[in-house]
């Protein structure tokens, strides 16, 4: 009793502006919450799905935490949407808050999605989400100052070289630094890894790969670079966008999302793999952004529905891709796509990566490791020291011993 | 007599209102809600009528806000310290199970049935006829279901679809949009499960993935057996295997013991203690002493143009920090920022302003006295102007010097309306979160993995520990910390407000 009214308590206080803005979760129509960028696009299939079916379906734009962190709080209170549009990366917190519920899809839909895209998705060896793009960084280089671009590492550092000077200012290579997501590429080549595979596939949150000799190697090239000076060690994302859309940049390390950016202040770029490391090819994260439904929607039979026969369709598929040019994870979307330059580029990069680890624990780690590539970015720590230290302390937080 | 007719229909519509939440949160059966609307309700109405609540008048809209702005988080923080909720614990128990018991699974082999709906002359929905190759039945709103003889069914146009049951017509599929929200909530017991709409064209049978045993308090799996009891908020195997959500339970003083006694966090809680007493400290200070000089200047007569001054200085106040504090943070940039490229061109030298720990406190501090000095300006100005002339008058009589003057006189008699606006001024630097996330997050790191960084301070170390825990959110180890910086605050406030006592004392013996 005393719960219940403090769980009211909390939606009240957490939600209070969506009671007022949004209608909750009914029977009979279909509630999806998504952001800025694909509001649109979900209306559009909304509209398309009311019109063949009669069943409403109302679109509410939100941020994208506040779609993650209020569904939490509201769902349970019957508060929440029928539908999240969210990232891969979510589903282990979503999963063991109970805020999102498993899918049964038939055998045949599944198999017409790029199976890294259906693992990302997945949490325990079930499937929480249905994919609909895969992103990841590659090397995007300014074509006026970088005309062909680096395929092995030492021309990259030469090109790196002859374009670096900070009093112009110009700069070869960058990367948004300390925090490691940008550079696993070059972390991973090696072999370097996060959290490695139990035999059936899922992650071994005790395996942690921080301090695996192929990490290790790949930081010790981070090192070198920053050392040598054609690697700045202190990148903020809005440094790094500033310097690539002013045309001061030959090569970055991003995603598809900073494209828009460079080519708003008119500059023209290419998108390419990350140079191989030793012959091993760089393993970026893989970002896999989907639908997921709430464990609280009284609608499970329209849902299934407009999964199937509305969403999972070529039709609407390609129309999410020409809205926000991302590489389609359903198959027959990404046959009719795949010739178009930027996206093929992100394709090959990430076409070795890993699924972005989508298990809550990822929150020890990446406040950890970033510290560590700190530390190894301003050369107080050498990078064996300052990955082995991470590693421990990851281990200790995660009990285990 | 206007004015009391208008506030005769105001507080009608008032109780109107109270009295629809009343019924609303007790038919929700919370009862808490519901009294605390209705005492709410009985109390403005006496406070309105009553003759000997006048002064009450006055008072309550106080009392209310400092209750349900105050008191009330107070205790909610205090109570959810007391608790486990963080990521996977924060449903109740009674959600939880809910959860585990409406979990379904399609048996391998599915077993599923057409389904036609029929309407009464109304048009409302009133019995579905469910088809399987093997069996056909009847089922009706509330959810049982009747075996199809004895029923009379229909079919007018002879195209092998039952047009009419009972006198009931068929629900056309177009209409379908409007009748799916009841359709779809239909839960049929069957077998040992329950059919329910699964797609638009059919039910499906589904079983129970766990049935609950509240007698024993305990859950079992259907499809492997395992037996699962409640171990610290989650369902738990024998072997320790764990069901996800759990959900949330009173857990006594765990989090202030876990607070105290594990390395990660009491390591740097000391530490960050500290630094927010210097970081408090130092931005009142300086920004007082800077202010207050400024505003000795500026309020000089002989000063020209003082307004264009006044005006200037006060930018910084104007400003909307979120904006300033981010354009500082990419000056302090050690690549790129605008203070080392000055500082390369003049000096050939490199400060790692937001790298080194030192440093960063330096910028942060350096920034904050930046954004507070206009206030200091600004409230030491008006102090100023109300110290009479003629004690500056006399004083020069008598022969003081402009410093002792400024030490005898003007100091105290400022003290007596800054102090507890410098109190004021050091709870809130105390508590600063913005400035600190904005400019460096509470960074560079001092140990790494260890949850506070060398700005961080009490508030941001809280956040942390809150929102980039170990796994996901530890909103309760937070509460914790922010139980314990209530009480620091608390107890600094009663301190100082005790010594400013003393300096009124001293006004009224002026």
């Amino acid at each position: 009793m005393m719960k219940k009214a403090f769980v009211g308590l909390i939606a009240l206080t957490m939600v209070t502006g969506l009671f007022l803005a949004v209608s909750a979760s009914e029977a009979g129509k279909l509630i999806i919450w998504a952001d800025d960028t694909r509001t649109p696009i979900f209306r559009e299939i909304g509209e398309a799905y009311t019109a063949s079916t009669g069943i409403l379906v109302e679109v509410v734009e939100m941020s994208m935490d506040d779609i993650r962190e209020q569904c939490i709080t509201a769902a349970p209170v019957g508060a929440g949407p029928d539908m999240i549009v969210g990232a891969h990366d979510w589903i282990g917190k979503l999963v063991v808050n109970g805020t999102i519920v498993n899918l049964e899809l038939p055998e045949d839909v599944l198999a017409q999605f790029d199976p890294v895209t259906l693992d990302a998705m997945s949490f325990g060896g079930k499937l929480y989400g249905v994919p609909y793009a895969r992103e990841g960084v590659a090397l995007v280089y300014n074509k006026d100052l970088v005309p062909v671009p680096p395929t092995t590492w030492d021309e990259l550092i030469k090109i790196a070289r002859e374009l670096t000077d900070p009093t112009v200012p110009q700069y070869g290579f960058i990367v948004e630094y300390p925090f490691p997501y940008n550079c696993f590429g070059i972390l991973s080549a090696l072999g370097g890894y996060v959290f490695g595979n139990n035999p059936d596939g899922s992650l071994n949150l005790c395996d942690i790969g921080l301090d695996s000799t192929g990490m290790i190697l790949g930081a010790d090239l981070i090192d070198w670079l920053i050392e040598e000076g054609l690697m700045p060690a202190e990148v903020p994302w809005e440094t790094m966008t500033g310097l690539l859309s002013e045309g001061r940049v030959g090569m970055v390390i991003t995603g598809p999302w900073g494209i828009p950016i460079a080519e708003g202040g008119g500059v023209d770029v290419g998108v390419a793999p990350i140079p191989l490391i030793c012959g091993q090819p760089p393993r970026p994260f893989v970002g896999v952004p989907g639908v997921m439904v709430s464990a609280y929607s009284p609608n499970m039979a329209i849902v299934q529905d407009f999964l199937l026969n509305q969403f999972i369709t070529k039709g609407t598929q390609l129309a999410m891709y020409q809205h926000d040019p991302r590489i389609p994870a359903y198959m027959p979307a990404y046959e009719e796509v795949k010739e178009d330059p930027i996206l093929r580029g992100f394709a090959e990069s990430i076409a070795n990566g890993i699924p972005l680890p989508n298990v809550p624990e990822m929150s020890a780690v990446w406040s950890t490791w970033s510290d560590a590539m700190a530390l190894i970015g301003n050369q107080q720590l050498e990078p064996p020291d300052a990955l082995q230290q991470a590693a421990e302390k990851i281990r200790e937080t995660l009990e285990c011993k | 007599m206007v004015a009391y007719l208008f506030k005769i229909v105001g507080l009608g519509l008032l109780d109107a209102l109270a009295l629809a939440a009343c019924i609303l949160f007790g038919l929700d059966a919370n009862f808490i809600f519901a009294g605390s609307v209705a005492t709410g309700i009985l109390l403005l109405n006496w406070l309105a009528f009553s003759r000997r609540s006048y002064p009450f008048r006055y008072l309550v809209p106080g009392l209310f806000f400092l209750a349900a702005m105050v008191v009330y988080p107070i205790i909610y923080t205090t109570y959810i310290a007391l608790t486990n909720y963080s990521t996977g614990h924060i449903l109740t128990k009674q959600q939880s199970i809910e959860q585990f018991t409406q979990r379904e699974y399609a048996p391998p082999q599915l077993r599923h049935f057409a389904f036609t709906a029929f309407l009464n002359q109304h048009g409302m929905l009133t019995a579905v006829l469910l088809r399987s190759k093997e069996k056909e039945f009847v089922v009706f709103r509330d959810g049982h279901w009747e075996p199809v003889e004895g029923h009379e069914l229909v079919d007018e146009d002879g195209d092998s679809t039952v047009d009419r049951l009972d006198g009931w017509t068929r629900m056309e599929r177009r209409d379908l949009g409007a009748y799916i929200g009841e359709l779809q909530t239909l839960r049929v017991p069957f077998e040992d499960g329950w059919l329910r709409m699964a797609t638009l064209t059919e039910f499906r049978l589904f079983l129970p993935c766990y049935v609950y045993d509240p007698t024993q308090d305990i859950l079992v799996d259907q499809q492997t057996g395992n037996v699962y009891r409640p171990v610290k908020g989650q369902f738990t195997t024998g072997d320790g295997e764990v069901l996800d959500p759990g959900w949330m339970e009173y857990v006594g003083f765990r989090n202030f013991i876990r607070l105290v006694t594990t390395p990660r966090y009491r390591g740097p809680f000391l530490r960050v203690f500290l630094w927010t007493v210097e970081w408090a400290l130092f931005t009142v200070l300086v920004s007082f002493v800077l202010g207050l000089a400024l505003a000795i200047l500026l309020n000089d007569p002989k000063m020209r143009v003082r307004k264009v001054y006044r005006s200037l200085v006060i930018i910084p106040w104007v400003l909307p920090s979120f904006i300033s504090i981010l354009v500082w943070k990419g000056f302090f940039n050690t690549e790129f920022g605008l203070f080392n490229q000055l500082l390369r061109s003049w000096f050939g030298i490199a400060v790692p302003w937001l790298v080194e720990s030192f440093w960063a406190r330096f910028s942060l501090i350096l920034m904050n006295v930046w954004l507070t000095y206009p206030y200091m300006m600004v409230v030491s100005l008006g102090a100023l102007q109300s110290i009479p002339d003629e004690l500056h008058e006399a004083a020069r009589v008598d022969g003081a010097t402009p410093w002792q003057r400024f030490q005898r006189i003007t100091l105290p008699l400022l003290m007596i309306s800054i102090a507890p606006l410098l109190v004021g001024s050091f709870a809130t630097t105390f508590n600063n979160f913005n400035v600190v996330w904005l400019l460096t997050e509470g960074g560079p790191v001092v140990r790494i993995g260890e949850p506070a960084g060398a700005t961080d301070i009490l508030i941001s170390y809280a956040y942390k520990l809150a929102f980039l825990g170990t796994r996901g959110n530890e909103m309760a180890l937070s509460s914790a910390v922010a139980v314990v910086i209530f009480l620091v605050i608390l107890t600094i406030s009663a301190v100082s407000f005790r010594y400013t006592r003393v300096l009124e004392k001293v006004s009224r013996g002026l």
